[in-house]
């Protein structure tokens, strides 16, 4: 049953606390005899507080709206650590690419290869016009040299000459940059590549048969005996010419194999063998090679230390 | 966003303008979240707690048909009583646990009404504006019909209410 507008109307003055004196009292007096009134009025008040309510989440909202404002969706330590694993790594990332200033393909070729350049390009500007910046080549020490041998692939061994041709086409030299400017980095060239018949000039024969009957006897006696096989000293060299660009002059040889760099004439080479130990003539010079796992200089022999038999 | 000058802030409380809050909003924001991170609240309760307030006093103001008051130093003051209440750990006038689930039913049988009697209710039981001034702002003829309309929207709404919670 709907309230009456008169009934409501007291309620809603008693809820206010407009109500006073005898009204009050009277209607004090019936909340406590009437249980319907009593319940009606707990009902009003409940209604009374759920229009307020609802008035006051409609302004909160009102409010949320006008802020415009959204939870974010990343937590704020995620987005820190997130900022620092990129500030780390971007702060990586320039220490290797812009920091050293030890030039490579990889740098050079790096996202950050245009801060060098521009670096290039404002040193050029101080140093003056006579400075070529299209150019720049790498010095190769004699390691890098070794480095850069070593990766050349083994030929095979037969006596052919190779003309060097298709080594040739391999690129000497490195292209870095292809619009502002041309960094050229030289390396190492094979000039060629052939097998070189090492020219025995011990001299005695006798001393030579004594030696293969030996060795005969330590074949047939091995490994029963297990005595000490004679190495065999190769009789032919696979010798390859590099030229540097740099001119390094030096060599490398291993079992039979022979690196030379800085012999400009390739024909002019001869080797000879006296008493186990190799020799090199080349334009009337004598040079002893010796085994050596890196690279060494050419030494020069003195006429005095120039064997007889080569002489 | 249409500017308010001190005057207008207030008249247009009184009148129940809801755009006021747009504006208040945006002033007060900055400086509430500034002073909610001095005291150490996250970002992401700063809202809320600031629309609560912003409510209150507006509600408040509303009800109190206030002349002249100056709103920043009335705000930040309600502002800051909130903040300290919510260090505290509790909550204002908001009631005990018993009768804020019956509350609430009540609140969202409210909402489920059509916009214009929820309007009605609104203006005569949360802004206590007269009947005449009912009659004035919904173009009825005169404060009667005023009443007899908030009346027939009070007895909907407690059928509504009777029905949600099983009251006989």
């Amino acid at each position: 049953m709907d309230t009456s507008i008169q009934e409501r109307h007291l309620i809603e003055r008693y809820l206010q606390q407009e109500l006073s004196g005898i009204e009050l009292e009277s209607f004090n007096e019936r909340l406590k005899e009437d249980e319907n009134f009593k319940r009606q009025v707990e009902l009003q008040k409940l209604i009374y507080s759920g229009i307020q309510k609802a008035h006051h989440e409609k302004l909160k909202g009102i409010i949320f709206a006008s802020l415009n404002y959204r939870k974010p969706v990343v937590p704020f330590a995620l987005k820190m650590i997130v900022t620092f694993l990129v500030v780390t790594g971007v702060g990586i990332t320039l220490w290797f690419y812009t920091g050293t200033d030890s030039g490579n393909k990889e740098q050079a070729k790096s996202w950050f290869a245009f801060l060098k350049n521009v670096k290039t390009d404002s040193e050029s500007q101080h140093e003056g016009p006579k400075m070529k910046p299209e150019t720049k080549t790498k010095f190769i020490e004699p390691h890098d040299t070794t480095a850069l041998a070593d990766a050349v692939p083994q030929p095979s061994n037969d006596s052919t000459i190779r003309s060097n041709a298709d080594l040739n086409a391999a690129p000497d030299s490195v292209t870095i940059g292809d619009k502002e400017e041309n960094i050229v980095v030289k390396q190492d060239q094979l000039l060629i590549s052939s097998t070189l018949t090492v020219e025995d000039k011990s001299g005695e024969n006798e001393p030579q048969k004594d030696e293969s009957l030996a060795n005969e006897a330590v074949q047939k006696l091995n490994p029963g005996a297990d005595l000490p096989v004679p190495e065999n000293v190769p009789s032919s060299f696979l010798v390859e010419f590099w030229v540097s660009p740099i001119n390094y002059k030096g060599y490398k040889m291993s079992k039979n194999k022979l690196i030379l760099f800085g012999i400009e004439e390739p024909d002019a080479v001869k080797l000879y063998r006296v008493r186990n130990e190799l020799y090199m003539v080349y334009l009337k010079d004598f040079y002893r090679l010796d085994n050596s796992f890196d690279f060494v200089s050419y030494q020069k022999l003195k006429d005095s230390e120039i064997p007889l038999a080569i002489r | 966003m249409k500017r308010f000058s001190k005057h207008e802030i207030i008249s247009e409380i009184n009148n129940g303008n809801e755009e006021v809050l747009v504006y208040l909003s945006g002033k007060y924001f900055p400086t509430a979240r500034r002073l909610m991170r001095i005291r150490g609240f996250r970002d992401d309760v700063t809202p809320e707690i600031f629309s609560e307030v912003l409510a209150k006093v507006y509600s408040g103001l509303r009800s109190q048909d206030a002349v002249h008051f100056e709103f920043e130093p009335y705000f930040l003051s309600k502002l800051n009583e909130e903040i300290k209440s919510r260090k505290e750990g509790r909550q204002m006038n908001h009631g005990d646990g018993l009768t804020a689930q019956p509350e609430a039913v009540s609140a969202k049988c409210v909402q489920i009404m059509d916009e214009e009697t929820q309007q009605l209710l609104y203006s005569r039981v949360a802004e206590n504006l007269s009947y005449e001034r009912i009659a004035e702002k919904f173009q009825f003829s005169n404060a009667v019909i005023a009443q007899y309309e908030v009346n027939k929207a009070l007895n909907q709404l407690e059928g509504i209410v009777k029905l949600r919670m099983n009251i006989s």
